[in-house]
């Protein structure tokens, strides 16, 4: 069982404060085996957010593993295999990746194949498009999402499909933008992750449509390591829907002791709308194994 | 009792009581989460065992004894992480018999983390070595002339910069930490596997 707590200070535009417990979190996993190796794994994720105002499954799903994991089926709650999305979840982070502002959703309910041929990866994923609104079905139209990745000593590049019905995230600026909270989204998109040294480099690039207006964005994302507990991130994000969103972001993050990070940020948004969120989190995990 | 329990559950204070209680529990009693996320494990597994058909996940819990035990050989003390229990793989081929272990260790540099995959024979001989990832500038210790001296190696050799193992110039923290890392790794392997 692993888990963590992450509380926040935000100052937004200079004169509104909010201290909030943005998170509290428990993670469950379990392994089961065979004779031959793991088949099994077990996941689930319980979120507690905003100050305890929302309780939601994170992850929650079972997964069978096919030998040495070149094939699995996952079947649950999980997040979908979008662009950086299958290896890189800035939950907890204060600069965030694209999903929010891209697809308005990022874990959903379905069934999953995924797994490796040699240096590809390959996942499929078939889910209801409800993503945290709710668990249960709602006849909603199916979304498919599609990923091949590619990957050698320091580098990661995938290719990401995905089409369908999608009923957005609650408060999310996508829902601002078209005005819907339900709509056909249709995306392509390339990732890529570098790591050269102390610095890790990660990029997204997307098009698409949602209902008919198109839809095109960036992410920039580098990580450099300073000391052994100093490391240093940047951000640079444009979406284009109904006019344009850019976002600049910088901040600091540091190890204080073992598991225990205080992280300051400060983003600022131009464009359609101006805002600039400065942010120190103290952010702590922990394990306990049964 | 029965009814004063349906009244913490059906009351959102209560049940906002109950869940802060039982993280509470957990976080008292946690350790600090491993950052050595394995990020391919499979595919690691597969450059030290290329023959590899599966493998387990076993885990092996550490007494308090048996602590004191590593601590003293290891001549050094176990981060709070390290030291309830141990975590390594069992690497199994087509009939399901023990092709050997994968074990994992991360220890620091000088720019951060060092993630090192160790794989070992079933008669206790270091296969190979593997690093995940580093961040050093200096990137000698990733080199196949230093990483393949520890191969054949066992608990039995010593193994020491500038005796088994030899280095180019003077030491740097990257080399440091993976023959510390290897050390601790045969050890944790001789103590709780073997015995």
């Amino acid at each position: 069982m692993s888990g963590g707590i992450d509380g926040r200070y935000k100052n937004v535009n200079g004169n509104r404060n909010n201290v909030e417990l943005e998170g509290l979190f428990l993670n469950f996993r379990k392994v089961l085996s065979d004779e031959k190796g793991d088949r099994l794994i077990i996941i689930g994720q319980l979120d507690i957010d905003n100050n305890f105002k929302e309780i939601k499954p994170y992850q929650t799903y079972i997964q069978y593993k096919g030998p040495l994991g070149k094939w699995n089926i996952r079947a649950g709650h999980y997040i979908l295999p979008f662009g950086l999305l299958s290896d890189y979840d800035t939950e907890r982070l204060v600069l965030r990746s694209l999903e929010n502002l891209n697809l308005g959703i990022k874990l959903d309910t379905g069934i999953e194949v995924f797994g490796y041929i040699e240096d590809f990866d390959y996942a499929i994923s078939i889910n209801q498009g409800v993503g945290r609104n709710r668990l249960a079905d709602v006849d909603n139209d199916k979304l498919t999402t599609l990923k091949i990745g590619w990957q050698d000593e320091g580098i990661n590049i995938g290719l990401s499909g995905l089409i369908g019905k999608v009923l957005t995230e609650e408060g999310s600026i996508i829902r601002k933008d078209i005005g819907l909270d339900t709509l056909y989204e249709k995306r392509l998109g390339m990732d890529i992750t570098k790591y050269i040294g102390q610095l890790i480099l990660r990029g997204e690039f997307i098009i698409g449509k949602d209902n008919e207006e198109t839809v095109g964005g960036i992410l920039l994302k580098t990580d450099y390591v300073l000391t052994q507990e100093l490391e240093l991130n940047l951000k640079y994000s444009y979406l284009q829907r109904k006019g344009n969103r850019n976002f600049i972001g910088a901040g600091i993050s540091h190890e204080v002791y073992k598991g225990l990070f205080f992280r300051i940020a400060d983003e600022y948004q131009f464009g359609k709308e101006y805002e600039n969120v400065a942010t120190f989190q103290i952010y702590y995990e922990f394990i306990n194994r049964f | 009792m029965l009814l004063h329990f349906r009244f913490i559950m059906s009351s959102s204070t209560g049940f906002r009581t109950l869940i802060v209680l039982c993280f509470c529990f957990f976080f008292i009693s946690a350790l600090y989460a491993d950052v050595c996320v394995w990020r391919n494990p499979e595919r690691t597994m597969t450059k030290i065992f290329p023959d590899a058909d599966d493998y387990k996940t076993i885990t092996k819990i550490i007494s308090k004894g048996k602590r004191k035990i590593i601590e003293k050989r290891l001549d050094d003390e176990l981060t709070s992480e390290e030291s309830k229990d141990w975590i390594y793989y069992e690497i199994t081929d087509t009939g399901g018999a023990t092709s050997g272990y994968i074990i994992t260790d991360a220890e620091k540099g000088e720019y951060g983390v060092i993630e090192i995959v160790m794989g070992m024979l079933p008669d206790g001989k270091i296969k190979g070595i593997y690093i995940q990832r580093a961040m050093e500038k200096d990137k000698k210790f990733k080199s196949k002339e230093f990483l393949e001296q520890f191969i054949g190696k066992t608990i039995k050799d010593h193994i020491r910069i500038g005796e088994d193992i030899k280095t180019e110039g003077e030491s740097i923290a990257g080399e440091a930490a993976v023959i510390l890392g290897v050390i601790k790794m045969l050890i944790f392997y001789d103590e709780l596997e073997k015995k």
